[in-house]
């Protein structure tokens, strides 16, 4: 079942011109000079019930526009957003109640009080029953550990703590959405690990599903069948991270030692070969040459001792993907 | 009934929150005590030496003062975010989360925080009206006591009102603190002395575009008897809840506006 759905979405903004100098910020008082920019440049795209979604960018790619529309705190320029069949901007406080929102960087939880008594008002505003209210409670005390801090006030808990206190209360009201925007930013790895398993474990349970955006690639390895890349307000990928592998991480390294240094190295087939004693670390192709081609033809003529393979890492391919613009071509 | 049951949750948790600062509580009931009384000597000194205050008596000036702090002290105790955190939000583009929970943001806005010195304004507010009416041997009535509430809420709304207004512009004009800093002024020294002292342009900005006259000006004019001191037209002095009404509805389409220029923009 398609949960969401966006069609040719746009979003401008308007912004002054700004002229340098002192002379220049009298002048842009008085003068209106606008530059639109199109913050989210005609979007398309559905997701069902229960996936998983990474939706990545470089800063100011339209990510957290995207989210902001999809929540209803603003209204797109043009285009069609329904969720769970509701169009978030006319029908807000509906389309509330199904979704939880995280914005890693600003909390939504009262600064002053205790992380419980935020939760107590969200029952509240929620109308969440008791029932209800007290198993998730039981749950997130169990998964998150979040009952070790619970009375503490909010502005003393650390930002692991904070973080963990924010995604409870997004799911307090049992959401069919979650956005998470930047869950796990500044993080430590225990934390993240945590929250990544938390953030599995609800999506199987109650089939909610959840759309991340990040700038840390291993929690999109770690979560989501789907990756949906962001620039320039444009999406430029939209797939499974195998599939992105196989397109486009098509570069990997074979990381070699040798019994003996060899006085020079000549493989066929090599991208860029670096030799430093005994080690040497060599490119290939996968497409054009297999692994085994290169081990083969590299056992026949040096003494090998131990060998590697590494793929480009996720992050890699997404950095090619935005620098060179790869897949505008080959998607178009 | 959802909402009012909301409101004393909140008021509840931000009472306990407060608590948090108990030493700053203690210490602003001595300064506004201070301040106060402070202020009321002032009065007793400006009123010797003016002559267009001659036919204004101290106990008639106290009353002015004592009817402001009381609509005064329940703003700064139930409402003190609009004028302290409202613009700042907006600047600080905080404002996001008053739009993300499934109940009226402006509720949420209200409800985001208390100041509790707003008892210590409240009370010298009813301490100075004390001294007022035995100045003048003032003679509560059971329904003049009951129009004192509804005069009281009205002047709380119309307080409101002007700073919902002000903060508001906000959202167009990022930066704009020195606006409701005038409007603070406005309320916080201009109605402490009677509205018809100032000059035309002051009497009816007073009382046609922030209309602060009407939380005490216009109003003692009913409890002290005094109809002759009215500015235009002596009916004003019953007008104080409608004018409070009108100017919530202007300053709430205003707010209104605001949030859609806002969900349009995003800053």
């Amino acid at each position: 079942m398609q949960v969401i759905k966006i069609e040719d979405l746009y979003k401008t903004f308007k912004t002054y011109k700004r002229k340098k100098g002192f002379v220049g910020s009298i002048q842009t008082l008085f003068t209106k000079e606008y530059i639109t920019v199109n913050a989210v440049d005609g979007v398309s795209f559905g997701i069902n019930e229960g996936e998983i979604i990474g939706y990545v960018g470089p800063n100011g790619a339209g990510k957290s526009t995207t989210i902001k529309m999809l929540t209803g705190i603003l209204y797109p320029t043009s285009g069609v957003i329904e969720v769970c069949g509701l169009i978030p901007t006319k029908d807000r406080k509906r389309n509330l109640m199904h979704i939880g929102v995280v914005f890693g960087q600003r909390t939504q939880l009262w600064w002053d009080l205790p992380l419980i008594e935020s939760f107590e008002l969200l029952r509240h505003i929620y109308r969440v029953p008791e029932k209800i209210y007290r198993d998730n409670i039981a749950l997130f005390a169990e998964l998150l550990d979040i009952d070790e801090f619970i009375n503490t006030p909010v502005r003393l808990l650390s930002l692991g703590q904070r973080m963990r206190g924010d995604i409870a209360a997004s799911l307090l009201h049992n959401p069919d959405i979650l956005y998470l925007d930047e869950p796990t930013i500044g993080l430590d790895v225990v934390v993240k690990e945590r929250i990544r398993q938390f953030i599995k474990e609800i999506n199987i349970e109650r089939k909610t599903t959840v759309i991340l955006t990040t700038h840390d690639l291993s929690d999109i390895e770690a979560l989501c069948n789907r990756i949906m890349i962001i620039d320039h307000g444009k999406v430029i990928y939209d797939g499974s991270i195998d599939e992105i592998r196989r397109r486009f991480g098509t570069e990997s390294t074979l990381l070699i030692e040798f019994k003996e240094p060899p006085d020079q190295l000549e493989v066929d087939g090599a991208l860029e070969i670096q030799l430093e004693g005994i080690r040497a670390s060599i490119k290939f192709d996968r497409k054009r040459f297999t692994a085994s081609d290169l081990i083969s033809e590299i056992a026949g003529k040096y003494p090998v001792l131990d060998l590697t393979i590494e793929d480009i890492s996720l992050d890699g391919i997404i950095r090619d993907v935005y620098e060179e613009g790869k897949l505008h071509e080959s998607v178009s | 009934m959802f909402y009012i049951k909301l409101f004393f949750t909140f008021f509840k948790l931000n009472l306990k929150a407060q608590m948090e600062y108990r030493i700053n509580f203690i210490m602003s009931i001595f300064h506004i005590l201070i301040l106060q009384l402070g202020n009321l000597g002032l009065i007793w000194v400006v009123l010797d030496s003016f002559q267009a205050l001659r036919e204004w008596t101290f106990g008639e000036i106290a009353f002015l003062v004592g009817l402001r702090l009381l609509s005064h002290g329940l703003f700064t105790l139930f409402l003190p975010e609009i004028y302290w955190g409202l613009s700042n939000y907006i600047v600080r583009g905080e404002f996001d989360r008053f739009l993300l929970k499934p109940v009226n943001p402006l509720f949420l806005l209200i409800t985001n925080g208390i100041i509790l010195s707003g008892i210590t304004d409240f009370s010298s507010g009813i301490v100075i009206l004390w001294i007022a009416t035995k100045s003048l041997g003032l003679n509560w009535t059971f329904i003049n006591l009951l129009i004192l509430l509804v005069v009281v809420f009205s002047g709380l709304l119309i307080e409101l009102s002007a700073y919902l207004a002000t903060s508001s512009v906000a959202f167009w004009v990022t930066n704009l603190q020195t606006l409701n800093f005038i409007t603070f002024q406005f309320h916080e020294q201009y109605i402490l002395y009677p509205v018809s002292i100032y000059g035309k342009p002051i009497q009816y900005f007073l009382t046609f575009i922030i209309p602060f006259a009407f939380i005490n000006f216009y109003p003692s004019a009913y409890f002290l008897n005094k109809p002759s001191n009215l500015l235009f037209h002596p009916y004003f002095a019953y007008l104080t809840p409608i004018v409070a009404l009108i100017s919530f509805g202007v300053a709430y389409f205003i707010w209104k506006r605001g949030i859609l220029a806002y969900q349009s923009t995003g800053s």
